[in-house]
């Protein structure tokens, strides 16, 4: 099957430089990385076949060079640029009703995400807060929350020490203490999701990359 | 009254527990507005990034510019972010993007016959082509120059980078076929100058 529907009008070299004399399609051949049956000897197959081991040779040389880190001032630049456009969140309202104190829900999510973290093995992901007899969806940033019970969202990575059903339960009590000890919000629903399962704590964990 | 927090102290810097989160994780964190969690992807995905920019640009400051705009483009953008790709496969696509369209800027790929010399080309920003043997790199990275924007794309995307054809589709922007398509092109492009100076 030849292999040329894709139109790459910049494409260098003739288009007929794809079949070998041998009658062999080069993208097939290649693709493959063996010749047919029938082409086992074919000098035309084996050499084009010769010509692409050789560039991974040079691809595979070329890449013992280990990447050099991106310089920690790039890191430094990026964040820089980042801090002055952070999204705070809504603004949730804090102690008792004739009160008018409130607290982003990004700091309220620190606190919560922290406390759940205390617990061994538990690491916190996302952390919402809305009105709990509300639709769910996404205040607009800025906005004030009715001055009603909320409703947290929080999502968790544990590691295999943990089942999720414990987890789940003593993240919640932490939490809710957190929320009343410590923010002074009132959270009258806590629903907590598994997300993730990572490695034991002083494991390599797969998922981190460098 | 202040009640004192269950909690303690805050963690020391260096060792965040943070650190060691999956991707996922930290990308949610960094969707409802944590920049702490965000500055721990930048710093983990930074260095392969920056390699990417710099085989496709071949050109340090304007690789570590597209790095930079990059992220800076993904912090605004993950509140849409829905989490259907990884944050890696998704930053490859974003600074993939950006580095194409620097590329499409410059003047059209040149003929071989037009290349520069070896002494014009940025070395020290082609830390990818490397090799042993210097000539074999100074030609293959004069190679890469007889490329189109989307071939470099797809074929450092997928041999120096090992990404999936699935992956780099959604990277360049271009489909499965024609990704497969822009890599042989580029294959038989780079094993051509190979074979003048064998």
């Amino acid at each position: 099957m030849a292999m040329t529907p894709d139109p790459d009008p910049q494409a260098p070299g003739a288009p007929d430089a794809d079949t070998l004399p041998c009658g062999t399609d080069l993208a097939d051949l290649w693709e493959h990385g063996e010749p047919q049956p029938d082409h086992r000897t074919c000098p035309h197959c084996r050499r084009a076949l010769a010509d692409l081991d050789q560039l991974h040779d040079l691809i595979g040389t070329a890449l013992t060079q280990p990447e050099p880190p991106a310089p920690p001032s790039l890191a430094d630049r990026i964040m820089e640029t980042v801090r002055t456009e952070l999204r705070p969140g809504p603004l949730l309202p804090l102690g008792r009703p004739e009160d008018d104190d409130w607290i982003t829900e990004s700091a309220a999510a620190r606190v919560l995400r922290h406390a759940a973290e205390t617990l061994p093995g538990i690491l916190a992901g996302r952390c919402h807060l809305r009105p709990a007899d509300g639709t769910g969806e996404r205040p607009l940033p800025g906005t004030r929350l009715p001055r009603r019970p909320l409703a947290l969202h929080l999502d968790i990575a544990i590691t295999t020490d943990w089942t999720t059903q414990d987890a789940a339960r003593a993240v919640r009590r932490r939490v809710a203490r957190a929320g009343t000890d410590e923010l002074g919000v009132t959270i009258e629903r806590i629903d907590v999701t598994v997300a993730d399962v990572i490695a034991p704590t002083g494991e390599p964990n797969g998922s981190s990359n460098q | 009254m202040e009640t004192p927090g269950p909690a303690g102290p805050e963690p020391h810097r260096a060792a965040h527990p943070l650190e060691q989160a999956p991707d996922g994780l930290l990308a949610g964190r960094a969707t409802d507005g944590d920049d702490t969690a965000f500055e721990i992807l930048v710093r983990r995905h930074g260095g392969r990034l920056l390699a990417l920019a710099t085989r496709l640009l071949d050109n340090t400051t304007e690789a570590e510019d597209a790095v930079q705009e990059s992220f800076v483009a993904a912090w605004r953008r993950l509140p849409d972010f829905r989490g259907d790709a990884e944050f890696g496969t998704w930053m490859y696509r974003i600074v993939t993007n950006r580095c194409l369209n620097v590329l499409r800027a410059r003047r059209p790929t040149q003929p071989l016959d037009g290349l520069p010399e070896p002494a014009a080309l940025d070395h020290q920003s082609s830390p990818a082509l490397l090799a042993e043997s210097r000539a074999s790199s100074e030609a293959l990275a004069r190679a890469l120059h007889t490329l189109t924007p989307e071939q470099r794309a797809c074929w450092v995307l997928r041999e120096l980078h090992g990404l999936g054809y699935e992956d780099i589709a959604s990277a360049v922007g271009i489909g499965e076929p024609a990704v497969r398509g822009r890599i042989h092109r580029a294959r038989r492009a780079l094993t051509e100058v190979m074979q003048a100076w064998r």
